[in-house]
């Protein structure tokens, strides 16, 4: 796994069930925007992750999009941390 | 301007460039602001040369790629079609479009040179010959290819095909008249 991906599912782990948008993503894992999302949509294209756009609060506003992990993403993460058995191949 | 270049992209991506869009507001004016555009930018551009330059990689069958494959094909093609045509005219006596690139054709590595000629006819053709390769994979030694093209990267494939065929001829021609054959 690379270390991008790592990051960006260690930053997702902080608070599993919530849903997270790119940009707070981006600010906690440092990754720009054109790194950022071509790894979610790899890691959502392996069942780690759902995702779901919603409509903005202020008017004239375009809606957002917000991810979180799934179950699997979930265990994934667990997986990573500290004193965890590896278990998983490449993203 | 970005979104139109993010509507271009594959729908596999559009989604997530849409998505990075829809948090431009989030980001802080200056420089913030302007690297996420970038990189919004970025994931675009890599998406459009991935699709046409490695289009089985594609999960769907977007036809902007096929598009934009054409278009880039055509204008590769532009000036030999131009320079060809005008000779052909200043042949049959008309030689109005002949004269205005006289200049230019002198150099055979020149722009009215047959090397430039073959090199972008290639590349127009090249583009929109792989264009059409849906697939691709190998299974027990064997290479699989599955095809499948629309009709304006045909179209622009057989026209690249048939000015390259007259630039070989061309040079053939001209090679064996150099050489006092003539």
């Amino acid at each position: 796994m690379t270390r991008p991906t790592r990051a960006v599912l260690e930053a997702l782990a902080e608070q599993p069930f919530e849903w997270r948008y790119g940009y707070d993503l981006s600010k906690a894992t440092g990754l720009g925007s054109g790194t950022l999302y071509p790894l979610l949509m790899r890691i959502k294209e392996r069942g780690w992750l759902e995702s779901r756009w919603e409509p903005s609060p202020e008017p004239g506003r375009p809606a957002r999009h917000m991810v979180r992990l799934t179950a699997e993403g979930r265990a994934t993460a667990a997986a990573l941390s500290p004193g965890a058995e590896p278990r998983l191949g490449y993203a | 301007m970005i979104e139109s270049l993010v509507s271009l992209m594959s729908s596999r991506r559009r989604e997530w460039a849409q998505a990075a869009l829809a948090e431009l507001h989030a980001a802080p004016p200056g420089l913030p602001l302007f690297h996420w555009t970038l990189g919004v930018i970025a994931m675009a551009i890599a998406d459009l040369i991935e699709g046409v330059l490695l289009p089985w990689r594609r999960r769907d069958d977007d036809p902007s790629v096929d598009a934009l494959s054409a278009v880039l094909g055509l204008l590769l093609i532009a000036w030999p079609l131009y320079v060809i045509a005008a000779n052909l005219l200043n042949a049959a006596g008309v030689s109005v479009f002949e004269e205005a690139i006289r200049p230019l054709s002198k150099e055979p590595l020149g722009l009215g040179g047959p090397l430039l000629f073959f090199l972008v006819l290639a590349l127009g053709g090249w583009l929109n010959l792989i264009t059409g390769v849906r697939s691709l994979r190998w299974d027990n030694s064997v290479l699989s290819i599955g095809l499948r093209f629309r009709w304006r990267n045909l179209a622009v494939l057989g026209l690249a095909g048939v000015l390259l065929l007259t630039t070989l001829a061309y040079g053939v021609l001209e090679g064996v008249d150099a050489r006092g054959l003539g």
